[in-house]
């Protein structure tokens, strides 16, 4: 017996467990360890004989019971800063993803639908905001703004992070305009919000859960990149060392107290040499989440797509000619 | 086509000129260099926007930064990023098609999900953290082993093995990316009526990918190798910064005032002809990629003509 083709979604598989891990991460991982996120060890450990002090010499992973993943750079356990870390950075990339949808979503129905002015006014903002790349744009707005508060972060993202949306949603659109039956609604006299409203929107919900989880990916990557340059939501302070010529303190780099993934980016440099592993498993996690993020939305625009040959029990029936 | 080129270039005139005064008052108004004492340079001491602008039309002069001009800063560097970014963009156009047109299977013309998995894995892989953590292990090797020397160069200008690492931390991400879209693509194209023509003809896979599917495919194509040039530019700032490659991008980082050590920041800080002059070079560039490559779909798809012409 031959299996269908395509009868399985692996991609959405896939995608459905690794987001649904990150999630409880999210909500009960700060449960799961005992071990406070921001103490530092400033304990004598051994290890093979050797005196060491995990705030000035990491300790690196699988070499004590205590700290499976070892410990940063600044003698703090890796695994509890993780199980914490999840929760805000998922927060943040949620709200810059909801809000670059939602503008998308509502500037490209109005380029979409009203068209003239209006559509090549949104084409022009639209164009503007795909030609910068994000990252230098965010970059560019975080150093203005001067603040890294979670405003400061959903302006900076958001205010050219739309227009995807907005141009899928403008296409979209545009095409379901010129179906028979918006014209039939208009012949019954149907209002536009209406049409709006029960002929225009119902099209585009299909395409909506694919676009957040792309969204979602996009967001985290460039939260990541401005983290590894610096920029992270939450309070700093430079971290000093002695220095063997003055005898005073110098500052060596900066680094955070409470726990957020990008911001356990930052300071490479400095944990390049001293705690290479804190670069590799953060990076990893990282690169795992944004893997599902896209797996999720790869595997929600096969399901969605009815050119497949199958059938879900929530995906609408074709109306059935009695 | 000539209309289309005449829009885009209307654009670049327009945009140039003022993405040339955002720059400069960008700098004049920042407010670090305006309340900050830390700040070495004031911009309140600099010319206003309307003398540089006279300087720059009459006597091409583009400004100071410290002892040197604009200029000198900006033409070694800009040679070097482009060297980078061209080298990566060759890299990743080879690669993504040839991934991309061997992820389609010719039995079941579909993309395995295997082959999707490997290939959403390696769009979702940012190039800076690829790049970091080999970085990280390479130095890693050195310290905690009897290794004496890193396998490549892991930082610096050189047009040898240097150009490596950065090639790929910067091509890993655009070019899975492109295999991506053109396998999507291709196995679109696979399920449309005259494939089943031509396969019925008789004609051989790779005849008929090359000579019927890639046609119909090239316009989205080259659509997506002008997105990845915007991808690239954005990411060669990070590259930049992580492999010390003295390109345009570091000179930006250091412009708008960011450091990935603890050091005061130099001369470069919010230096507003500096900024204006970046500014203007990353916009020309991101356009006219933009044009090159819209004029080439043009170019390679007569139905793109054709719906210009009858409008």
């Amino acid at each position: 017996m031959r299996r269908k083709v395509g009868s399985r979604n692996i991609p959405l598989l896939v995608g459905f467990l690794l987001s649904g891990l990150f999630l409880l991460i999210a909500l009960f991982g700060s449960k799961w360890t005992a071990v406070d996120p921001m103490q530092v060890f400033n304990k004598v450990l051994v290890i093979d004989g050797r005196q060491i002090l995990p705030s000035r010499t990491p300790v690196p992973p699988l070499v004590l019971s205590q700290f499976p993943l070892g410990t940063d750079n600044s003698g703090r356990d890796l695994l509890a800063r993780l199980l914490f870390a999840v929760r805000p950075t998922l927060i943040l990339c949620f709200v810059i993803a909801t809000l670059r949808i939602l503008f998308g979503v509502m500037l490209g129905l109005l380029a979409g639908w009203v068209g003239g002015f209006t559509e090549r006014l949104i084409d022009l903002l639209t164009g503007a905001s795909l030609a910068i790349p994000i990252l230098i744009f965010a970059l560019a707005t975080l150093s203005f703004l001067g603040e890294r508060t979670l405003w400061a972060f959903v302006i900076a993202l958001v205010a050219t992070g739309w227009a995807n949306t907005a141009v899928f949603v403008k296409n979209s659109t545009q095409v379901t305009k010129q179906a028979p039956f918006i014209e039939g609604a208009r012949a019954v006299g149907v209002r536009p919000f209406g049409i709006l409203r029960r002929y225009i929107l119902p099209q585009l919900w299909p395409t909506l859960p694919a676009q957040i989880a792309f969204e979602l990916s996009a967001t985290l990557l460039v939260v990541a990149e401005l983290g590894f340059l610096g920029m992270f939501i939450g309070e700093a302070f430079v971290r000093t060392a002695e220095d063997p010529n003055s005898g005073g303190n110098i500052a060596i780099g900066l680094t955070a107290s409470f726990p957020e993934l990008a911001q356990m980016l930052s300071d490479f440099w400095s944990k390049m040499i001293s705690s290479p592993w804190e670069i590799a498993i953060v990076g990893f996690i990282i690169f795992l989440q944004i893997f599902a993020f896209n797996m999720l939305g790869e595997g929600l625009r096969r399901h969605m797509d009815v050119t497949r040959p199958r059938r879900a029990w929530w995906r609408r029936r074709p109306l059935q000619l009695k | 086509m000539a209309r289309l080129i005449t829009r885009k270039l209307i654009l670049l005139i327009f945009f140039l000129p003022l993405l040339n005064y955002i720059g400069y008052s960008y700098a004049q108004l920042h407010p670090d260099l305006i309340h900050s004492p830390l700040g070495n340079t004031v911009s309140q001491d600099f010319e206003p926007y309307g003398t540089y602008l006279r300087g720059v039309l009459f006597a091409g002069d583009l400004g100071n930064v410290g002892q040197q001009t604009v200029s000198q800063i900006l033409a070694g560097t800009i040679q070097n990023s482009l060297l980078l970014v061209g080298a990566a963009l060759i890299a990743s156009i080879l690669g993504g098609l040839l991934i991309g047109l061997l992820a389609v299977s010719p039995r079941t013309r579909r993309i395995s999900s295997a082959g999707l998995v490997v290939l959403t894995a390696g769009a979702s892989l940012p190039g800076f953290l690829l790049g970091g953590v080999l970085l990280a292990g390479m130095v890693y090797l050195v310290f905690f082993t009897d290794a004496t020397q890193t396998f490549l160069p892991i930082s610096g200008y050189g047009l040898d093995e240097h150009l490596f690492l950065p090639v790929l931390a910067l091509a890993i991400q655009p070019t899975l990316h492109l295999a991506k879209v053109v396998a999507g693509l291709l196995e679109d194209e696979l399920q449309k009526d005259y494939i089943l023509v031509a396969l019925s003809k008789g004609l051989g896979w790779w005849r008929l990918v090359w000579s019927h599917a890639i046609p119909n495919m090239i316009s989205p194509i080259l659509i997506t190798i002008g997105g990845s040039v915007r991808l690239m530019v954005g990411a060669l700032l990070i590259i930049e910064a992580i492999f010390i490659w003295p390109g345009i991008g570091r000179i930006f980082l250091l412009a708008i005032g960011l450091r990935l050590d603890a050091r005061p920041l130099g001369v470069f800080f919010g230096n507003p002809p500096l900024l204006a002059a970046i500014a203007v070079l990353l916009g020309a560039v991101l356009l006219l990629a933009d044009l090159l490559f819209s004029v080439l779909a043009y170019q390679f798809d007569p139905r793109l003509r054709l719906a210009e012409d009858g409008q």
